[in-house]
This record gives C-alpha cells, sequence and structure tokens, in this order.
C-alpha cells in the first residue's frame, strides 16, 4: 500500500498552515517597520521644531539687545531676559532629542556651545557696559554680535538640513515597507489560492472521481452485470476500496459459475436417474409383468383346451372358475402394466432421447387439453441437457395453460439459430401468470438457469401470457 | 384352429417373455420356426428359416434402442414378403409412420397387447394375410390431439369410430364386423369421410392407414 490519504491531507494542511503563517510573518514585519519609520519621522518633526524655536529665540535676543545699545530702554532687554533664564532648559530638550544621533548630537553641541559663549562672554558685558554708560557700546562691539549670531544661524541650517535629509530617508523606508508588505500580501494570497485551489483538484482527481466510478460500478453489479470492474489503480485508502470492490465482485462472478455449475450438475444427475429409472421400468418390471400375464394365458390355455395328460381331478365347474380367476389376474397385470407405462412417461420422455425435441414436443402438442400450434425449426438433434431443459419449459407452460388460463389455443415456437434453441410459449388466455408462487415454472427457471440461459414472462391480464426462453447451445 | 401353419420367428432378449410367447402362438396354431435374443441372431434366423412372420421387440441388446426397427428394414429389403410385427413397451408416432411407410405386411404393437392372446393372434394373421396394424392407443392418441379448426369436429361419433378403425389397419369387412354394422354401411362412411378430410380413395387397405395415419399427423 502506498501512502495513506490521510498522510497527503495532513502534509498539504502543513504546507497551506507554512505559506498562510509565513505571508503573516512577513506582513506583520513589514507593518512593524513602516511603524518604526513613522515613529521617527515624527522625532526628527519635533527636532525640526526645537531647534526654530532655538533659532527664533536667539535671533530675537539679538535684534533686542542692538534695539537696548541703541536706545537704552530697559524694554528692548525682555527677550533677552526671557532667552537666558529659559535658555538651558530649551538647549536641553534639543540635547535630549539628538541624542541618539551622534553627527546631529556633534552640531547640537557646538550651536549649544557657541550660544552658551553668546550670552556669556558677550552678551553679559555687553549689557552690563550699556548700564554703566549708554554710549560706550560700539558700532565694532554690534557687529561682533552680528558675526556670532550669524554663525549660530549657520550651525543651525546645517542641523535643520541634516535632520530634513534624515526625515526623507525615513519617509523613503516607511514608503518602501508599504510596498513590501503589499506585495507579500499578494504572493501568499496567490500562493494560497493556487495551493487550495490545486489540493482541490487533487482531491477531486484521487478521491471523488474514484468514488464515484466504485458507485457506478456497485451500480452495475447490483443490476447484474457481474463481470463490471473498477478500471485504475487508486491512491492510498482508495485504492484499497477498488482492490477491495474487484475482489468481491470476482467472488461474486465465481460464486455464482459455481453455483450455476453445481445446478447444472443436479439437474444433471437428476435426469440421469429419471432415465434410468425410466428405463429399469420398461426393461425390467414391465418386461417382468408382461412373461407373468403370458404365463397366466399359458396356464389358462391348457386349462381349458382339455385334459391333455389325463387330468382327473377336479370338476368340470372348478376348472371353469379357475380359468375365469387366471382371466382377470391376466386382465389385471395387462391394466399394470397399462399403468406403469403412464408413470414412466412421466418420469422421463423415452421419445426426447430417442428422436429429439421435434417429436417429443408433437406428442406433448398432442396430449394438450387447449389445441396447440407447433412451429418447430430445429433441424439437428442439440446437446441432452438442452433438449430436455426445453422439453420441460414447453411442458410446464402447456401444463399452466390448461391449468389456469382458460386460453382457446396456444402457441409454440423453437428455433435454433446463433447458437441459442430460442422457445416461445403463446396462449390467448386469461394472463397474470407469474414464475413464483405455485407455478411449476420455478423448477423450470432453475433449469433454464443452470444452462446459462434467460427466461421471461410477460402475462398482462386479459391479454394471454408469453414465455421466452432463450438457452445456449454451444458451451455446456 | 385353422389349419394354417404360418412359420414364426421371434426376437426379444428376454428368455422368459419369448417361451411364453412362443407357447403361447404354437397352441394357436403358429409354428415357431425359431427365437433370437438380439438383431443379429434374428437376421440369421430369418436368413436361415425364411418364416411367414417375424415378431420383434424394438428395444434389444446391445443399445436397448431401436435394434428391433433397424432389423425390421433390413428384413424388408432382404425378403420384402416376409410379414414383420414391432413390439414397443410405449408407442412413438414416428417411429409407427416410419414402419408403415416401409411397405405393408407391417405392425406396431404395445408390448402389454400378447396379453390379450386372442386380438394378439387375429393381428398376426392380418399381418400375415397382407394387412398392416396400428396399435389403437397410438391412432387413440392421434385422435384425441386437440387442433383448432379441427375438421374431426364436423364428423359424427360413428364416423370417427371408423376413422379409428380405419388407421388401425382394419378392413371394411373388420370395421362392420368391430361395429355391428353391416359392410355396405361402412363403405357409406368411409366415402363420406373420405371425401369431407379429402383424402384419395384406395381399395389398398396398407394405403389407406397410410393416408389416414398422415392426415391425422399432420392436420
Amino acid at each position: 500500500m502506498g501512502s495513506g490519504l490521510t498522510q497527503r491531507a495532513v502534509a498539504a494542511g502543513i504546507v497551506l498552515a507554512l505559506v498562510v503563517g509565513a505571508t503573516f510573518v512577513m506582513l506583520l514585519y513589514s507593518m512593524a517597520g513602516m511603524r518604526r519609520s513613522q515613529l521617527q519621522a515624527g522625532h526628527s518633526t519635533q527636532v525640526l521644531v526645537v531647534a526654530n524655536r532655538l533659532e527664533r529665540r536667539i535671533m530675537d535676543m539679538e535684534t533686542g539687545l542692538r534695539g537696548y545699545a541703541f536706545t537704552g530702554q530697559e524694554r528692548f532687554l525682555r527677550p533677552w531676559q526671557e532667552a537666558v533664564a529659559i535658555y538651558p532648559k530649551e538647549t536641553g530638550e534639543l540635547k535630549r532629542l539628538v541624542a541618539d544621533n551622534p553627527a546631529q548630537r556633534e552640531r547640537v553641541h557646538r550651536i549649544v556651545a557657541a550660544g552658551a559663549s553668546y550670552i556669556d562672554d558677550y552678551t553679559k558685558p555687553l549689557v552690563l557696559a550699556a548700564r554703566r554708560d549708554a554710549g560706550a557700546v560700539t558700532v565694532t562691539a554690534v557687529a561682533e554680535g552680528e558675526r556670532r549670531v550669524d554663525a549660530i544661524r549657520a550651525d543651525f541650517s546645517a542641523l535643520v538640513a541634516a535632520e530634513q535629509s534624515l526625515l526623507e530617508a525615513q519617509q523613503r523606508s516607511s514608503y518602501e515597507a508599504a510596498r513590501r508588505a503589499g506585495a507579500v500580501g499578494a504572493v501568499g494570497l496567490i500562493a494560497s489560492i493556487a495551493l487550495i485551489a490545486a489540493y482541490t483538484a487533487y482531491l477531486t482527481r484521487a478521491v471523488v472521481a474514484p468514488v464515484r466510478r466504485v458507485a457506478a460500478t456497485a451500480g452495475r453489479l447490483a443490476g447484474g452485470d457481474l463481470a463490471a470492474r473498477v478500471p485504475g489503480r487508486g491512491v492510498g485508502e482508495i485504492g484499497l476500496l477498488q482492490r477491495s470492490f474487484n475482489t468481491m465482485a470476482a467472488t461474486l462472478a465465481r460464486n455464482r459459475e459455481e453455483l450455476a455449475a453445481s445446478r447444472s450438475r443436479i439437474v444433471t444427475a437428476a435426469d440421469q436417474a429419471r432415465r434410468r429409472i425410466e428405463r429399469d421400468l420398461h426393461d425390467g418390471i414391465q418386461q417382468r409383468l408382461v412373461s407373468l400375464a403370458l404365463e397366466v394365458r399359458t396356464a389358462q390355455a391348457t386349462l381349458t383346451t382339455g385334459p391333455t395328460t389325463g387330468l382327473t381331478t377336479g370338476l368340470p365347474d372348478d376348472r371353469t372358475e379357475l380359468g375365469e380367476r387366471l382371466n382377470r389376474l391376466a386382465d389385471g397385470l395387462g391394466e399394470a402394466v397399462d399403468e406403469l407405462r403412464e408413470i414412466s412417461r412421466g418420469i422421463h420422455p423415452a421419445v426426447l432421447s430417442r428422436a429429439g425435441l421435434g417429436p417429443a414436443l408433437k406428442a406433448l402438442a398432442r396430449r394438450s387439453p387447449v389445441p396447440v400450434e407447433l412451429d418447430l425449426n430445429v433441424p439437428t438433434r442439440l446437446p441432452e441437457p438442452v433438449e430436455v431443459a426445453a422439453y420441460y419449459v414447453v411442458c410446464e407452460a402447456l401444463a399452466n395453460t390448461a391449468k389456469h388460463a382458460r386460453a382457446t389455443v396456444a402457441t409454440v415456437q423453437a428455433e435454433a439459430r446463433n447458437g441459442l434453441l430460442h422457445l416461445e410459449v403463446h396462449d390467448d388466455g386469461a394472463g397474470g401468470a407469474a414464475a413464483g408462487g405455485g407455478s411449476g415454472l420455478v423448477g423450470v427457471t432453475d433449469r433454464v438457469e443452470a444452462l446459462g440461459g434467460r427466461m421471461t414472462i410477460t402475462s398482462p391480464p386479459a391479454q394471454g401470457t408469453t414465455l421466452i426462453v432463450d438457452l445456449p447451445v454451444t458451451g455446456r | 384352429m385353422d389349419a394354417s401353419a404360418t412359420r414364426v420367428a421371434l426376437a426379444d432378449d428376454d428368455v422368459l417373455l419369448r417361451e411364453g410367447l412362443a407357447s403361447l402362438l404354437t397352441s394357436s396354431g403358429f409354428e415357431v420356426v425359431g427365437q433370437a435374443g438380439d438383431a443379429p441372431g434374428l437376421l440369421a434366423l430369418v436368413r436361415e428359416q425364411k418364416p411367414d412372420l417375424v415378431v420383434v421387440d424394438i428395444r434389444m441388446p446391445p443399445g436397448h434402442a431401436t435394434e428391433g426397427l433397424e432389423a425390421a428394414r433390413v428384413i424388408r429389403e432382404e425378403a420384402p414378403g416376409t410379414g414383420i410385427l414391432l413390439l414397443s413397451a410405449h408407442v412413438e408416432v414416428e417411429q409407427a409412420m416410419e414402419l408403415i411407410a416401409a411397405g405393408q405386411r407391417v405392425g406396431y404393437l404395445l408390448k402389454s397387447r400378447v396379453v390379450d392372446v386372442g386380438d394378439f393372434v387375429e393381428t398376426l394373421r392380418r399381418i400375415a394375410q397382407g394387412g398392416s396394424v396400428v396399435d389403437p392407443s397410438l391412432v387413440q392418441e392421434l385422435i384425441a390431439a386437440r387442433r383448432r379448426d379441427d375438421p374431426l369436429e364436423t364428423l359424427t361419433e360413428r364416423e370417427r369410430e371408423v376413422l379409428a378403425l380405419m388407421a388401425e389397419g382394419r378392413s371394411n369387412a373388420g370395421i362392420a364386423h368391430r361395429l355391428w354394422i353391416t359392410e355396405g354401411t361402412v363403405e357409406k362412411h368411409v366415402r363420406s369421410i373420405m371425401a369431407r378430410m379429402r383424402l384419395p380413395e384406395t381399395e389398398d387397405d396398407h394405403r389407406r392407414v397410410l393416408a389416414v395415419l398422415t392426415f391425422l399427423e399432420s392436420r
């Protein structure tokens, strides 16, 4: 036996699960990548926002300082004061944001250092000097401030540009991940569908179609066609089913053949026994009865022809009475012989074995109480079992017609052609006959089937009865 | 007893029956010239003794089939004047027709008829005188056979009796004797029957038997 269907089904299920699982894993992985990219993009945006705010604060501080230097009004110092107060917190935030990127951290460091130096080394001395003397702030000192701020802004530009390019790269990679996820999903879906379709096709070919064939063949078998077999060699349990089915059909066919052969033997043995009994009756008992009757007649003759050897005993009256008794005895023996002849005809029709089917059927027709029209076309002698079966078929059919059909005429047709003996017995009687029940046709059915023949009865009410029998002449 | 010493040969495989028949025939005025137990013995006997009449059982050794009928055919060829009476355990129309068709001076009887000594001796005499004899039971079977549109239906009861006796091989005189009527009446019946059944009229009793049997068998 090959690998079982169960193993194949389990294997197919595992492959399908692997394909679907792999697809999901890859989809989840791609989605995680997308999420990571989005998180990083948000982080970059935050960096840009904070950097921008810090840059603006430095620019506001420089603008305010310049106004204070030229006017000496304290209100221009407010941005500077705010910036100095908040500067450590905001730079701290920026530092924290870029802590994981060494290049950006370097840039931020420089900016923070430059900013701190600007505030501590430039702005604070400048404010002190201006408070002491409003005219002490020189153009040179202002220009120094502008230069410092420009340098810081240049650093900011570099930081922003780097962060933007980082953002773009992240967006690209996020897009890539989304595209890859889509492709993986599509491929996984197509592979799953293809796998399911292939498995369904395989199941149909390996299971459904063979089972359907077995069912159809079982139908033929049930219909009596015992030669029906399942074609092909199936897989696993299906193959086992097909082989078992074929074995079963072969066993059935063999049993039927054996049954037919055994029936045939039984019928043949019975026929031979009947023939033997008929011969024994004719050649033995009948012969003996006739001889005995003849002896009685001889004795009777001796008695009545007179005393040739000096018969002196007894009176003439006694002799007459004795002669009378001998006469009755001889007559009785004669009647016994007649009865015996009738009995032996019923046991086996001697004319059948001697002269064949034609003369035997003619004799049957002559003895039928219903007029019989014969149409015989059997030019040669047939095998004895066929002749005997055909004889009993016609015999039983005519007996049934006489007993039940209330027919006015019966026709008997017998024709030997193409290796078949075709018999048809038809009457114009009441119909409604069947092979079952008490009719003698049951025994005839056995005979016909024992020879591998077929018998059909059509007997619709009020339309007469037709019995058709086909017996194979060759073969057995 | 007539002084007709008709010379008879007997053939039957049963010695008791043969002996019984011989003694019966002897006491009835026949001369039994010999007995045989099988067909070859009978043929040898006939060639040697040239009997007037042979009484033969159809079934004899070795085959117990139709050896008697075969022997009768040979005797018919070798000595056509010999009368032949075939005895059979049962009657078969085909056998009877075959024998009657072979020529006159023949008879076909059930074996049990020998028990009716008077009738049997009369039958032998009729054959010896050139008549043909068919067993009444066989004729009865032929006449009793039912046919559709049976021409026999048109006959009266008496005419049917006459027809049956014709088939048994009786002459007009024999029929008259049997039915207790005059020979003239029998002749009238016979002419009427033959005309209505479309049978050829013939003076020859044997041909009449053959024609009537053929008609009865094939009607």
